[in-house]
């Protein structure tokens, strides 16, 4: 049997895929050719590694309260009083931006808000900006927001002039690494806020573009 | 929610309660660190909850729920990717937009604890692991590590079993040349 015929067939016969009949011919192969045979016990010895990985067990606290959330999430959905709570929230929701429409309407002589004037200027230059964060042990459920100048944008998402997006940070150092559309040569403040555990913290990093060149 | 009255929250956990020891396992395996394995689980309990009753036991449990488990993982892995920023710990050393970018920095959250009990070979093996493409990862993860069937995974991956074979053995030998690679000192291992 052709040796480059019998590797097709080499991972099927270590998974015990084949009928009876295939396995023989393969097994009988295999004693007579050594190349083959180092090849069936490469793939048998890295399958045996691989099953012998270990795997910690979640602690049996953790499903306990782990399906004790999944009730309270439920019995929020279902309670009654949240569903008014939500109705109350989505009609102030509702008629605050009524009102902000009347208003926007009404102003609209007046000069708008810096943060959602769009973006005009044509930023055909792409950079990575990279901003290190010292944290002192890991924070979950971190917000972070970056408040670009009206020359930059992030990529991604074009004409934002905030985007805001939630994750983690581990203890010690963290890499915040913003891919942006800009002029080939800036120079002014990237602003960027992270809030957690009631915490609010912002940075306000100066930064000038080399063409080329990360911005650190 | 609608969901049938009969199945109350004691039932719902007498039902799940034997399976919790492979879906924590498989979460484990498929996240690659405890934190990310507890999110996941949370995420898939309450995703489970209200479509429990309507599970024909029949058909298979265990892959029905590691089906629901797999999804669940896919849709975290997907938001988390496509978030436009990602926190790392390394600076300069990998390249944002790829993959391995993403798995890598995953496995960099290996509790260390989690790791006194692996061997030196098994720590390598576990971080090379992370170095294949998601879906290479994840075919060896469930048939390799954990021992599903191709049947049972072209099941829960929704992917056809010539598919799922021939990614195998392509995956099978990605990781052996990584492995190759590592003792001849060519792959850096992140301490």
């Amino acid at each position: 049997m052709n040796c480059d015929y019998m590797t097709l067939f080499l991972h099927d016969y270590v998974d015990g895929y084949l009928s009876t009949e295939q396995a023989n011919l393969i097994s009988s192969h295999i004693q007579c050719c050594s190349a083959c045979q180092e090849k069936c016990q490469q793939i048998q010895a890295q399958k045996h590694d691989l099953a012998q990985l270990p795997c910690p067990q979640l602690t049996a606290d953790f499903t306990h309260q782990a399906l004790k959330n999944v009730k309270l999430h439920y019995a929020d959905k279902l309670s009654p009083a949240k569903k008014n709570k939500y109705q109350q929230y989505y009609l102030t929701m509702a008629a605050s931006f009524v009102l902000v429409c009347v208003l926007a309407f009404t102003l609209s002589g007046s000069p708008t808000d810096p943060l959602n004037e769009p973006v005009k200027m044509a930023l055909n230059h792409q950079e990575q900006v990279n901003l290190v964060f010292n944290a002192p042990k890991e924070l979950k459920n971190v917000q972070f927001t970056v408040i670009l100048p009206a020359e930059i944008e992030m990529l991604g998402h074009p004409g934002k002039r905030q985007v805001i997006w939630s994750g983690k940070l581990q203890a010690g150092r963290n890499l915040l690494s913003i891919p942006v559309l800009t002029t080939p040569t800036y120079t002014g403040i990237l602003t960027t806020k992270l809030e957690y555990e009631n915490n609010s913290k912002t940075f306000k990093v100066p930064m000038k573009i080399k063409p080329g060149k990360n911005v650190t | 929610m609608i969901f049938s009255q009969k199945k109350n929250n004691l039932e719902f956990n007498k039902l799940i309660q034997p399976h919790m020891v492979h879906i924590n396992q498989l979460a484990y395996r498929l996240t690659g660190n405890k934190d990310d394995a507890q999110d996941l689980v949370q995420d898939f309990l309450i995703k489970v909850f209200p479509r429990f009753d309507t599970l024909d036991q029949e058909r298979g449990i265990k892959s029905w729920l590691s089906r629901v488990l797999y999804n669940t993982y896919i849709d975290q892995w997907r938001k988390q990717k496509n978030n436009p920023i990602q926190v790392v710990s390394d600076i300069n050393k990998y390249d944002m937009d790829d993959e391995t970018f993403f798995n890598e920095h995953i496995c960099q959250r290996f509790c260390p604890a989690e790791m006194l009990n692996l061997s030196q070979q098994q720590q390598i093996l576990i971080r090379l692991l992370f170095r294949l493409k998601n879906e290479h990862r994840i075919v060896i993860t469930m048939h390799d590590i954990e021992g599903y069937t191709l049947p049972e995974l072209s099941e829960i991956l929704g992917v056809t079993l010539g598919t799922l074979k021939s990614r195998l053995h392509r995956a099978r030998a990605k990781l052996k040349i990584l492995i190759e690679q590592e003792k001849l000192g060519e792959v850096e291992v992140v301490a």
